[in-house]
Formats: structure tokens, sequence, C-alpha cells
């Protein structure tokens, strides 16, 4: 097994490749409109259909505001160190979700249909 | 263990949290969860051949402890064990088949490691398979700081040695 440096960049540069198709290929795929699944602590607490939204609103959980707009969601505030939930923006379709890691918050964009509702909500 | 070993241990924990802290006060460029420059890990790749892996590794637990005591949470305290656990396992493994112009890859072989720990770690504790779309970005980006960080050991390990005019300890 003779791994000289050119090889090892060669084998590294490839997964950089790899990894830049494999983000493509994800941005490409799903599309736009959905449900709206916000977790908290693991459990569902909110689902909400975008299509149904008409005026945009915002949900207050414990340490984090999410703003719903019929075009997306988003992370408006938190009080995490990093506020990288805040920075990762809109979301509108089934690809990436917006995680809170420090304060165990997620938000999905599920499609198909879903129902409008707020569940259990609460503590 | 001798007096100079000890304080080199001191010296590269001290290091490491600083590093470590410091960073995180940088804004990340890109809003990914558990993106990060991971320079603390310098400190981790030359610890290994400077002290042996056993000391090696009671300088990252120090670093990973005491930076959860000073700047985390007990959540992020699990995701840093994590991944440093991981990457410390393999960088364990492989550490005695790249050696001088080629231990840099350590640096990368170690950031993969350190990255898809901390994901499945993610993974597990929200109990979201969804995060593992941002997989192939935790990877682009550990192969890119790892080449970094091992690239910083590599030219920084032989001038240590000579400072410190160190012979490797057996184990």
């Amino acid at each position: 097994m003779r791994l000289t440096n050119k090889k090892l960049i060669i084998i590294f540069a490839g997964l950089l490749l790899l990894s830049a198709a494999w983000i493509l290929t994800l941005r490409l795929g799903p599309e736009k409109g959905g449900t709206a699944q916000i977790y908290v602590d693991g459990v569902l607490r909110y689902e909400i259909d975008l299509s149904r939204v008409e005026k945009e609103y915002e949900i207050e959980l414990e340490h984090n505001t999410v703003l719903i707009t019929r075009g997306g969601v988003r992370m408006l505030s938190a009080d995490c160190p990093d506020g990288l939930c805040i920075r990762q923006g809109l979301i509108s379709s089934g690809a990436y979700p917006i995680v809170c890691l420090p304060n165990r918050v997620e938000i999905r964009i599920v499609s198909g249909g879903g129902f409008d509702a707020a569940t259990g909500g609460g503590a | 263990m001798n007096t100079k070993k000890l304080v080199l241990c001191g010296v590269l924990s001290a290091a490491a949290l600083g590093i470590s802290i410091a960073e995180a006060q940088i804004p990340v460029l890109i809003a990914v969860p558990g993106i990060k420059l991971g320079l603390a890990n310098i400190v981790t790749l030359i610890a290994i051949p400077l002290l042996g892996r056993r000391r090696a590794g009671a300088v990252l637990l120090v670093r990973i402890v005491l930076g959860a005591v000073f700047a985390g949470t007990g959540l992020s305290f699990l995701y840093s064990a994590a991944g440093g656990a991981c990457c410390f396992a393999l960088l364990c493994a492989l550490s005695r088949f790249f050696t001088g112009r080629r231990f840099w890859a350590l640096g990368v072989l170690g950031a993969i490691a350190h990255n898809s720990a901390q994901l499945l770690c993610a993974v597990l504790v929200m109990n979201s398979r969804y995060l593992l779309w941002y997989a192939p970005w935790l990877l682009g980006a550990a192969v890119l700081t790892g080449a970094l960080t091992g690239l910083a050991a590599q030219l920084a390990l032989p001038r240590l040695k000579r400072a410190l005019k160190f012979t490797a300890p057996r184990k």
C-alpha cells in the first residue's frame, strides 16, 4: 500500500468533488410547498400546511421564534450562542431542516398533504 | 512521567482549550450545524507523536471537559465528546501509517471521523434522520478544514521536536 502524497491528494479531492456533487443533487430534488413541522425535544409541536397560510405570523417557542409565511418558514430569533438557525434563512421545500441544536428545535417541511393543526403546544 | 512531559501535557491542554474557545468566537461562514474550523485539533495531532497516544488522549479529554465547563452546555459536551472520541480513536489506529510528509492526511481523516460522529450524534439526540441532509456539507468541510489543520500540524511538528529536543516516548 504505497500511498504517496499525490495519491492522497487525488483521493481527498475526489471526496470533495463527491460531496459537491451530492450537495447539488440534493438541491435539485424536492419541490416547493408542503407542510411545515416544528419539533421541540423530538416531539412534534406544530404542523402547518403552508398553502393555507394567508397572512404571515410568528410562533413563539421557549427559546426560539419561528416565522411562518406562505412561501416558507424561517427562524426569527433564538437565544442560542451561535445563531446558526437564524442564518439558515428561509426553507420552502422538503430539503434541509432548520435546526437549533442547543435548544433542540427542528423545523422541517414535508411535501404532500398535511393537515393544518397545532398539535399539543404548551410545555 | 518526567517533569518535561508533564509540563508539555499542561501547555498543550491549555493551548487546545484557548484555541477552542477563541475559535468559538469566530462566526462561521456557512450556516450548517456542526461546521467549524477545528483548529484545536492541530494540538491533538501534534500531541500524539510528541507525547504518545495515551497522554495525547488525556490532553484531548482535558480540552473537551474544560471546554464544556467554561464555554458550553451539557449538550455541547456530548457532541464534542462524540466527535473527539471518534476522531482520536481513528488517529490512534492510523498514526503509524501517515508520518513525515503524509502526516496531513491524518488531519483529513480525523476531521471526517469527527464530523461524521457529531452528525450521527445529532441525529440520535434530535431523533431526526432529516439532519443527514447536511452530510455532504460536513464531509466537504471535513476534507478542507482537515487538510488545513493537518498541514499546520505537519509543518509545526518537526520544528517543535527540535525546539523541545524530544525523542518519541515509548507509548
